[in-house]
């Protein structure tokens, strides 16, 4: 019985590490109007869950996210603790209690980098192979 | 009220107690039906909008919650739920609006509320099943903003109306409360009042009426007492002064009177003394003439000696010139005896002889002529000295009459004195009578001064009884 739950564990963590990307694969991105090229987890947390809407140094910020897909669901368990749908129902409570709008939500890293880019605040992730052309590589403390 | 009798004044506070009783169980009738007719109010009105009041907004609550649960877990059986509950608040609303005897303004918000709670419903119906069907859209997401805030200010509405109402209803029965323990107090306070009235009114007719004219007479009766204390007091000590003194008076007239007898005595001795003083005068008067005519009688003797002594002067001039004549008639005899010679021998010595005689003689005679003039001289010294020791007699005489005259008049004034001594001593007699009789008087007056004392001090006694009896306290 014993056995069967070590392999049963072990299992899903192999089919888990197969299916998902690591914080590894993850790279957080920021317009470049944004002067602090490093961020602790805590904020970006709080600026994901939109409780913060300024950086330490000042400089506001806007989450950006992307679409379904192994880098929003690894982001999205890594960084802010949480699945997808509990991060959706999150959104949709605050939007019913007319505390924030829905996050901008983009299909694929290209378009991340492309709102980021031009979006004054605005603070993305895309995956570590994604082009970063036009704006700045935040590293996550 | 001064003009009452005492009855009547007690009468008039029994029936001031009594009114006021009356009038404190009026009150609290009327009172106790205010009181009834705000409890039917707060039981009829005030309760049950309270309790409908938290009935719509706990409804609210449900509803609120099931609209998120639409939107928030996506689930379209919960608008159907939000809007039953819906339906409860607005209900309820209405219920609470329609209730009679609320306050106006608090009917109003009620029904103003249920109003805009029913259009908030419809319009989330609306937003949140279109949320449900086409996804957050940004114009869904403003709307939904709205409707938050919207939400956000019915459910304040809500809250403040169900507050509102349950501090009416707290208000209410707390007056409701307070009335009754004003009502409580008042009547007490009535009723204290009027026991105290009464009292007041009791107190005062017993202190004007009964106790004040006794102690008035009391104090009036206590002084007059004291004040006859004091005078017979000082009437007894004056009254035993006066008998000392009395007494004192006796004993010094009769000290005087003892006197008087002695002084009348020394004065009658003095007359007599006087009176024989005047007759020793009067003989010494009579010697003193005597001695006077005894004076002339010698002053004429030693006239006499004198003319007898000049007399004997001229024998003796004639003797001198005698034995003169006979001394040269001795001579001649001698001379002729001489001339005689022999025979003549003899002859002169009888004229020597003769002549010796004749010497002798003239001698003899000379020197009793100057006795002769030593006693003429001393006769007339002795003339002199008697006119002297005349007129000195007669000095002596005119004094003794003054003198006697002096002390006729010492006679008849010491006759006057000794008769004005007797009227003195009569005077003195009828002061000694008149002193007696004042001694047994002041006598008289100091035993009836104590008795006065003695029947002050009863009198002192039955004022202390009397002012017990109406409580105050002797002095």
């Amino acid at each position: 019985m014993k056995h069967l739950q070590i392999f049963l564990i072990a299992t899903a963590v192999g089919i888990c590490a197969a299916v998902t990307a690591s914080a590894a694969d993850i790279k957080v991105i920021a317009n470049p109007n944004i002067g602090a090229s490093s961020v602790s987890a805590d904020e970006l947390k709080g600026v994901f869950l939109v409780t913060k809407s300024s950086l330490s140094d000042g400089s506001h910020v806007e989450p950006v996210l992307e679409k379904d897909g192994p880098v929003h669901e690894a982001f999205v368990k890594e960084y802010l603790g949480k699945t997808d749908s509990a991060l959706q129902t999150y959104y949709r409570s605050l939007v019913f209690t007319g505390k924030a709008a829905m996050p901008k939500t983009l299909a694929a890293d290209a378009e991340v980098v492309a709102y980021v880019a031009k979006t004054k605040g605005a603070v993305g992730y895309v995956s570590a192979a994604a082009s970063t052309a036009g704006v700045k590589t935040l590293e996550v403390r | 009220m001064r003009r009452l009798n005492i009855t009547a004044k007690i009468w008039l506070s029994v029936g001031v107690f009594i009114l006021g009783y009356v009038l404190s169980t009026a009150l609290s009738q009327i009172q106790g039906a205010e009181a009834r007719a705000s409890l039917r109010a707060a039981s009829e009105a005030l309760f049950p909008a309270a309790q409908r009041s938290q009935e719509a907004e706990a409804a609210f609550e449900r509803m609120v919650k099931s609209f998120g649960d639409a939107v928030v877990m996506q689930d379209a059986s919960a608008l159907d739920r939000a809007a039953e509950d819906g339906q409860q608040v607005v209900a309820a609303l209405r219920a609470v609006a329609s209730i009679p005897g609320l306050a106006p303004g608090r009917s109003q918000a009620a029904g103003g509320l249920a109003a805009s709670i029913e259009r908030m419903l419809a319009d989330a119906r609306t937003t949140y099943g279109a949320s449900l069907a086409g996804g957050l859209s940004a114009s869904s997401q403003d709307r939904m903003r709205a409707l938050a805030a919207r939400t956000d200010e019915a459910k304040a509405a809500l809250s403040r109306t169900k507050d509102q109402l349950a501090a009416d209803l707290h208000l209410q029965l707390s007056a409701l409360e307070e009335s009754s323990a004003r009502q409580e107090s008042f009547g007490l306070a009535v009723f204290a009042a009027t026991l105290i009235l009464a009292g007041l009114i009791v107190h005062l007719t017993i202190r004007r009426s009964i106790t004040g004219p006794v102690v008035r007479v009391i104090g009036g009766v206590q002084d007059a007492a004291n004040e006859a204390a004091r005078a017979s007091a000082q009437t007894a000590q004056s009254g035993r002064e006066v008998s000392n003194n009395a007494q004192e008076q006796a004993a010094c007239i009769e000290e005087t009177s003892a006197s008087l007898e002695e002084i009348s005595a020394s004065t009658r001795q003095n007359a007599d003394r006087a009176g024989e003083a005047d007759r020793l005068m009067q003989a010494a008067r009579q010697t003193v003439e005597r001695a006077a005519r005894a004076m002339n009688e010698l002053t004429a003797s030693m006239d006499l000696i004198s003319k007898s002594s000049r007399h004997v002067a001229g024998v003796l001039k004639d003797i001198d010139e005698i034995a003169f004549h006979t001394n040269i008639l001795a001579l001649n005899a001698a001379v002729e005896a001489a001339r005689a010679g022999q025979a003549g021998a003899g002859f002169s010595v009888v004229a020597d002889e003769v002549r010796s005689l004749a010497h002798r003689a003239a001698e003899a005679a000379c020197n009793s002529g100057s006795i002769i003039e030593r006693t003429a001289g001393d006769v007339s010294k002795g003339v002199e000295l008697a006119g002297h020791a005349h007129a000195a007699f007669q000095e002596v005489s005119s004094t003794i009459a003054s003198g006697t005259q002096v002390v006729s008049q010492i006679a008849s004034s010491s006759d006057e004195q000794a008769r004005a001594i007797a009227h003195i001593g009569q005077a003195i007699a009828r002061i000694e009578a008149l002193t007696q009789r004042n001694v047994s008087n002041a006598q008289q007056m100091a035993d009836g001064a104590s008795a006065m004392t003695s029947q002050t001090d009863n009198t002192r006694r039955y004022l202390d009884d009397l002012m017990a009896v109406v409580g105050m306290r002797s002095e």
